[in-house]
């Protein structure tokens, strides 16, 4: 009985209507809850931790820099479910919705090479470097373009899509490899300091604002995908009789 | 009451990228979004003139 | 299932190559062509080349192979083929697998067969010449692999060319990492087991699911 309401507010959940009105209603709590956290977040980053004993204050890049990269995985994550619903059940918001993650997660990609880059030259003595770790976050950032130039192409949006998510789960080998690769090679990344099951070598008084940040930025990634799901759905369907109807009742 | 700012400028040119990609990230749907009613509206009217028309 | 159809597929696709046997050979002209391009650019110098060979030769190869890429499943499409390939009972997976097999004939074999005389242009140590032909046998079929899925995916597009090259880029990143890789420490008198050993693991998962993923890539494609 529970089975069929689930698999009945499924498809429900991926009809046009009542995923216009879910975007509609979702994302402002989730730019609040993102201003929130981000506000916490900074504050804490920049003025409550103390200075590192080696890198004095410019560790504190960490606090932007981590987030955006463990959202730069997830959303890549996150878009493969999706994708992978989208070929099985071919739910056309679940396409949507994948192929607007890509933008998301280029963004995320970028900020990760970018303050990273950035975080490079104080700690490393060097902008960039061609290790493991940054060389196949780099390579991400292109899956990530190649996926929305595939989508671009195509002139019918939904073989686009679902060509688009063969694509994504195709480079979802990569994810594994970003993850590991300060473990399989010698990089000049460091490793691992978090770990989700057990110790983390982290010192304690370090980890509020990353926590802080983390969240915020997944409730970044959450309502910026509503709300750029809703207009992707609203510009495919514009002739359709649902939006006529929206319009309608607006006026 | 306000600290004393020493940071690297690293750290702040970090943060400000963060805040001009993070930025982009929540102007760039409603923009757009605005810009889709506009349109939808657009066609609305026009389509009502036409049937206006028609009548 | 008779194997006469793969057989003929197989065989036409081989006969075709020969007609047009310039055409077929014009991405082995290009490998030459950056080849040459790389002396010219970086200077003559025998020490700095054979540091650069095996990377170089690698990216040549890769390069050139690029460009036999669009020929992969486009023709079929524009005279209307490619739809025949789901009637009848011959399995659309083998025709895609004969497809791939006689493409890295006629396009990776010929790059193999050359990389001797690639690698003495560039300089590259002579011991090291098995090794880059073993790393390339592998890598070129990778590149038929990898390089026909992507085809099939932009097929749908008005022309694949660059998409097709920036497409394909991520996926070919860690065939030339471990097969140039192979091919250095070859060259500096260490073993290449373990580049070797992964660029052998990574066919053989391609080999698994690369040919599936472009059945349905394909079958999008004809809709």
């Amino acid at each position: 009985m529970i089975w069929t309401t689930l698999k009945v507010g499924f498809h429900k959940l991926g009809t046009p209507q009542v995923f216009y009105r879910l975007s509609s209603l979702l994302p402002p709590w989730l730019w609040a809850g993102f201003g929130v956290c981000a506000a916490i977040g900074v504050y804490q980053a920049l003025y409550v931790v103390p200075p590192d004993y080696q890198q004095g204050d410019s560790f504190r890049i960490l606090y932007v820099h981590v987030p955006a990269a463990w959202q730069a995985m997830a959303t890549y994550v996150v878009m493969a479910v999706l994708a992978m619903i989208a070929l099985v059940w071919r739910i056309r918001v679940a396409e949507i919705m994948a192929m607007v993650s890509a933008p998301i997660g280029a963004a995320m990609t970028l900020l990760c090479l970018a303050t990273g880059s950035i975080w490079g030259r104080p700690m490393w003595g060097t902008w960039w470097a061609w290790d493991a770790r940054l060389t196949s976050m780099l390579v991400l950032l292109f899956v990530y373009l190649g996926i929305m130039a595939l989508y671009a192409a195509y002139d019918d949006h939904r073989k686009g899509a679902r060509v688009a998510c063969i694509l994504i789960l195709v480079g979802l080998i990569n994810i594994p490899i970003i993850h590991f690769s300060v473990e399989w090679w010698t990089t000049l990344h460091q490793g691992a300091t978090i770990r989700f099951f057990g110790e983390s070598t982290m010192h304690p008084s370090m980890m509020p604002p990353l926590v802080w940040m983390t969240v915020a930025f997944k409730f970044l990634y959450a309502a910026a995908l509503l709300t750029r799901a809703r207009n992707e759905l609203l510009r495919q369907d514009r002739s359709r009789n649902w939006v006529k109807l929206l319009m309608l009742k607006s006026t | 009451m306000i600290p004393d700012f020493n940071y690297a400028p690293f750290v702040w040119s970090s943060y400000a990228i963060a805040a001009a990609i993070i930025g982009w990230q929540v102007v760039q749907p409603w923009l757009a979004h605005r810009a889709l009613r506009r349109e939808l509206r657009e066609d609305h009217l026009a389509e009502q003139l036409e049937q206006a028309n028609d009548a | 299932m008779t194997a006469r159809p793969i057989l003929a597929l197989f065989k036409r696709d081989l006969r075709l190559a020969a007609r047009h046997a310039g055409q077929s050979l014009l991405p082995l002209v290009f490998l030459f062509a950056v080849l040459i391009l790389i002396p010219l650019g970086v200077g003559p110098g025998p020490n700095l080349l054979a540091v650069m060979a095996p990377g170089m030769v690698w990216v040549a190869a890769l390069l050139s192979g690029l460009l036999a890429l669009e020929h992969l499943f486009r023709p079929d499409l524009e005279d209307g083929t490619l739809e025949q390939w789901w009637v009848g009972d011959t399995s659309v997976l083998a025709i895609v697998m004969v497809r791939f097999v006689s493409h890295w004939l006629i396009t990776g074999l010929p790059v193999i067969l050359i990389a001797p005389l690639a690698a003495q242009m560039l300089y590259l140590p002579p011991h090291a010449v098995p090794t880059l032909m073993l790393s390339l046998l592998l890598g070129t079929a990778l590149l038929t692999l990898f390089g026909g899925l992507v085809a099939a995916l932009t097929l749908g597009t008005q022309r694949g060319g660059v998409l097709l090259a920036i497409l394909i880029f991520p996926l070919i990143v860690p065939v030339l990492i471990f097969g140039a890789g192979a091919t250095a420490v070859v060259a500096d008198g260490l073993s290449a087991q373990a580049h070797l050993g992964l660029l052998t693991a990574l066919l053989v998962l391609a080999l698994t699911l690369v040919p599936l993923a472009t059945v349905s890539a394909l079958r999008l494609n004809i809709e």
